[in-house]
């Protein structure tokens, strides 16, 4: 049987999907630190579901991380260069993960993507609006299997003694994730 | 031809869709606490062959009551309630075409942070499938305050898998 092109790249790897389809998702993740009322030391931080894997699972192929308005050092989320970091809240950071697992926050959860918005207590030089790139996937964590949910995991670590309860940063990100799923 | 065994769910009794592909949409309620209100928010228009509803999974990412997480109001008064369906209509606001599944945060207990159960096996009832063209897939929120004070803020998911044409 002669298949078109595309149908050619439905591997047998995928298992168990057999004859699959490409789906694409987009997710926009927005955080206003003057809303932050994230408790400090909430127990492996919050979790977000962003979907419900069933029917034969889900194969990521490809994420790509867009900051459409760039992180600032610390601060405020606005278009324009970052701004610099107030002294006293130096050390507060987000912790970000993109997860699957069979239950948001339990379980042994596989990680798919990671992201610090500060090494350590060194702010890093901030990201300019509209950066963007791919996510290495690692290996053995393609796959988001049967009852499984994709989820982002959001973990403030407050160390700056910074005013409020969560990181001074404001947050916004999208993640572009392609993936198949049974037909 | 010989055809995965997947393929043979794709039936003709899904019409008019024929030869489908399974589709996933997620749709978040995020209501803060606030007065009496009934409203519905479509999130998915139906065209084109119309869609075939297959199963849903309802998500409460930060629980319910006095486990809602982040910044959530305990209401002390267990009068209040939310109700939210997932419905067919041909417009918001206009009659209801399929009403899909009724939830009530009232007498159903608390559910925890990440509690997430299917719709239709065990969970609230699956009342209807097939969304025509034409038609919105939406999600209605009412809040009764039959108490002294606001109910509890709302955050719950529809995880919603459905068939279109291919």
């Amino acid at each position: 049987m002669s298949v078109a092109a595309h149908v050619s790249r439905v591997s047998k790897d995928y298992a168990p999907f057999g004859y699959s389809v490409m789906n694409r998702e987009t997710f926009t993740f927005s955080w206003d630190a003057a809303d932050a009322n994230i408790p400090a030391g909430v127990p492996g931080g919050i979790n977000f579901p962003l979907f419900y894997a069933d029917q034969g699972g889900l194969w990521i192929e490809s994420i790509e991380v867009m900051w459409p308005m760039g992180l600032p050092q610390l601060g405020d989320l606005r278009p324009g260069p970052p701004g610099p970091p107030f002294a006293d809240e130096v050390g507060d950071q987000w912790i970000v993960d993109l997860r699957s697992g069979t239950f948001p926050g339990a379980g042994s959860p596989v990680t798919i993507w990671h992201f610090e918005s500060q090494i350590g207590n060194v702010p890093p030089p901030g990201i300019p609006p509209g950066t963007h790139g791919s996510s290495p996937i690692p290996n053995g964590s393609q796959f988001v299997p049967d009852g499984s949910f994709l989820y982002i995991n959001l973990a403030p670590e407050i160390t700056g003694g910074g005013p409020g309860a969560g990181p001074a940063e404001d947050l916004m990100f999208q993640l572009h994730v392609r993936y198949r799923s049974l037909a | 031809m010989v055809v995965a065994a997947h393929v043979s769910r794709v039936s003709s009794d899904y019409p008019p869709s024929g030869y489908s592909i399974m589709r996933r949409v997620v749709f978040d309620v995020d209501e803060p606490i606030s007065g009496p209100q009934d409203f519905t928010i479509p999130f998915l228009y139906s065209d084109d062959g119309g869609l075939w509803i297959e199963a849903i999974r309802v998500m409460w990412p930060f629980g319910y009551g006095a486990n809602y997480l982040p910044g959530g109001v305990v209401d002390p008064n267990v009068d209040n309630q939310w109700f939210v369906d997932i419905v067919g209509s041909n417009f918001p606001g206009a009659a209801e075409i399929a009403n899909i599944l009724h939830l009530e945060t009232f007498g159903a207990g608390d559910p925890g942070a990440g509690d997430n159960y299917p719709v239709g096996h065990g969970g609230p009832p699956f009342n209807g499938h097939y969304i025509p063209p034409g038609s919105f897939l939406g999600v209605r929120v009412q809040e009764f305050n039959t108490g002294a004070g606001p109910g509890s803020d709302l955050a719950v998911q529809f995880h919603v898998r459905y068939r279109t044409k291919a």
